[in-house]
């Protein structure tokens, strides 16, 4: 009885996604303007980013301030790769991945010694460090005015300059990411993650190599930041250090709590509405923060589990009436 | 022959106070030893030596002919040492089938990309490590909460379960701390049968408890420990009938000095 409750809810799970995967492919059709496929553009692009977030924040349990930085790496990688070299744009990816994935690891040696808040403070200013580089590297990244006429993507020869076509390479990335990230958590290293963030030393006893998984988490999430980076710099065009600050760094730890930290799908729709919700949300122009604090504060008392928690709950509770 | 789990002179100094001193004791493959003593006495102390949890200030730790001295605790669980906890760690946002399946992480050698990926071989081995925990949450009786939360578990059941993820990693060493604190008389006596099914099966045991009807019913030896030292060791006759044992525990000692 249990397999086939779970086998249903399996089922309903495939099914949502199915149907989520359609909507996306036929959103282009609804959005005319370029503007609002730019809006979809950064969502899909966030959808990347925040999932790589949650791999270290919801499956470990590590609070890091300096993601963004890593973000940001990952855009002046690729942007400088592919402008001054002239390399393809999938080296300009491929690089962003590589030395993203780089930083992170290097990231994780000191925060195996240093937990909780001294970890987030570390973090937070390693971000800020990583920011003031590229605005004082003034010769590769032209400081605080930033670099702009940044190619859009070109892969063998197709080019993705025009809105639609791009909506479905980001599109692609970002289904990439959320197969990844999903497989991820229902492997063994995805319960060793989530057995370091529940009982660092139960998991230890188990057998699970902390710090080596502690850095795999950093490295994992730090590549999918690069990613992220990198299609940002071809999307946008144009990027400057004042972008990858601390607002934004605010707004990622937003989407993930919001959506529900831990789950996939969470990071997903968190950054989703959250990319969606402020362009909504114009015609109230300034208020606009205190709307989003509003909304957060309400969000961490009243569903502590996101959107995704929320939902699961309601799941559950329409399990028992019926 | 030489013992599976040898223990030699290990000692344990929290800044001033010395809370194991040196003790020494074996355990044979499949024996069940208890180790007993007044609170404060050192015993989950050396439990958290042996596990790996405490480095040891001195004394070595053999197990099988190998020193696990001074190795971290994964590679202990790693060389066959599975342990549970007095204060439970229950992995508490996974459901109680993913608890057990993470005791079996170091018996797993699927790689990263053969897992995202579906490798036969990572298939294959997730798999297997899925019935394993079944069969073993079976065992102690709670397969049927399998996809729940442990929160759903009474405090019993949590300690069954911890039992259950300590033996996924298929230890040779099973170490209980206090694993009949929160059972009723009827599961304490079912968990008794169980930890013999054990024995039989070549597994040895030592446990930690208070309860001493479920100890001398149990074990095949008991070292007692009394304020970091060990004060008697034997069968669990012998040590009842111990001067020294039953001054530590009556404080027959204090009468003495009035």
């Amino acid at each position: 009885m249990v397999d086939t409750v779970r086998a249903r809810s399996r089922l309903y799970k495939a099914l949502a996604l199915v149907v989520l995967l359609v909507i996306a492919i036929l959103l282009p059709l609804v959005l005319k303007s370029n503007y609002q496929l730019g809006i979809a553009h950064q969502a899909l692009i966030f959808i990347i980013l925040a999932l790589g977030y949650d791999v270290l924040l919801g499956f470990t349990g590590l609070l890091s301030f300096g993601h963004i930085g890593l973000f940001a790496i990952g855009a002046y990688t690729s942007a400088i790769l592919v402008m001054s070299t002239g390399a393809p744009f999938l080296v300009g990816l491929l690089g962003a991945a590589v030395l993203t994935g780089f930083i992170g690891f290097l990231i994780a040696i000191p925060a195996l010694r240093i937990k909780g808040h001294y970890l987030t403070l570390l973090t937070l200013a390693l971000g800020e460090v990583i920011r003031l580089v590229i605005r004082s590297a003034d010769s590769l990244t032209h400081g605080s005015s930033g670099l702009s006429g940044i190619p859009r993507p070109d892969i063998f020869g197709y080019s993705f300059r025009q809105a639609t076509p791009l909506y479905y390479l980001l599109l692609f990335f970002a289904v990439l990411a959320i197969l990844f990230v999903w497989r991820l958590k229902i492997s063994r290293f995805g319960r060793a993650f989530m057995s370091i963030r529940d009982a660092e030393i139960g998991a230890e006893v188990c057998g699970v190599n902390t710090s080596a998984m502690k850095m795999m988490s950093f490295a994992i999430s730090a590549v999918l930041a690069g990613i992220a980076g990198s299609l940002y710099a071809h999307t946008m065009r144009f990027i400057s250090p004042e972008f990858f600050g601390l607002g934004l760094t605010t707004t990622l730890l937003a989407m993930v709590l919001i959506g529900g930290r831990g789950t996939v799908v969470g990071p997903v729709v968190g950054a989703a509405l959250l990319i969606v919700l402020p362009e909504a949300l114009r015609f109230v122009k300034d208020y606009y923060l205190i709307v989003f604090g509003i909304a957060i504060w309400l969000c961490v008392i009243g569903m502590p589990d996101g959107l995704a928690g929320l939902g699961r709950r309601l799941l559950k509770r329409a399990r028992l009436i019926a | 022959m030489s013992a599976l789990l040898e223990v030699n002179n290990v000692s344990k100094v929290f800044g001033g106070l010395t809370a194991v001193d040196g003790v020494s004791f074996t355990l044979e493959e499949g024996q069940i030893l208890g180790l007993v003593g007044p609170n404060g006495s050192g015993k989950s102390t050396m439990l958290n030596i042996l596990s790996g949890v405490y480095a040891s200030d001195g004394g070595t730790v053999v197990h099988r002919g190998r020193t696990l001295t001074g190795l971290p605790p994964n590679a202990i669980a790693s060389a066959g040492l599975a342990r549970t906890f007095q204060n439970l760690q229950i992995f508490q946002g996974m459901s109680v089938g993913q608890n057990v399946l993470v005791g079996r992480t170091c018996r797993m050698r699927s790689t990263l990309f053969g897992s995202i990926l579906g490798s036969p071989f990572a298939r294959r081995e997730e798999r297997e490590s899925r019935e394993r925990a079944r069969s073993l949450l079976e065992r102690v009786g709670i397969a049927r909460y399998m996809d729940a939360e442990p929160s759903s578990l009474s405090y019993g059941q949590r300690r069954l379960l911890e039992v259950a993820r300590a033996l996924a990693s298929e230890p040779s060493v099973l170490m209980l701390d206090e694993p009949c604190a929160g059972l009723s008389q009827g599961e304490a006596e079912e968990l008794a049968v169980f930890i013999r099914t054990l024995k039989a099966s070549g597994i040895a045991v030592i446990v930690i408890e208070h309860n001493m009807r479920f100890v001398m019913g149990l074990v095949d030896r008991i070292v007692a420990l009394n304020f970091g030292r060990k004060i008697a060791e034997g069968d669990p006759r012998s040590i009842r009938e111990n001067e020294d044992v039953i001054a530590a525990y009556l404080g027959r000692k204090r009468h003495a000095h009035h």
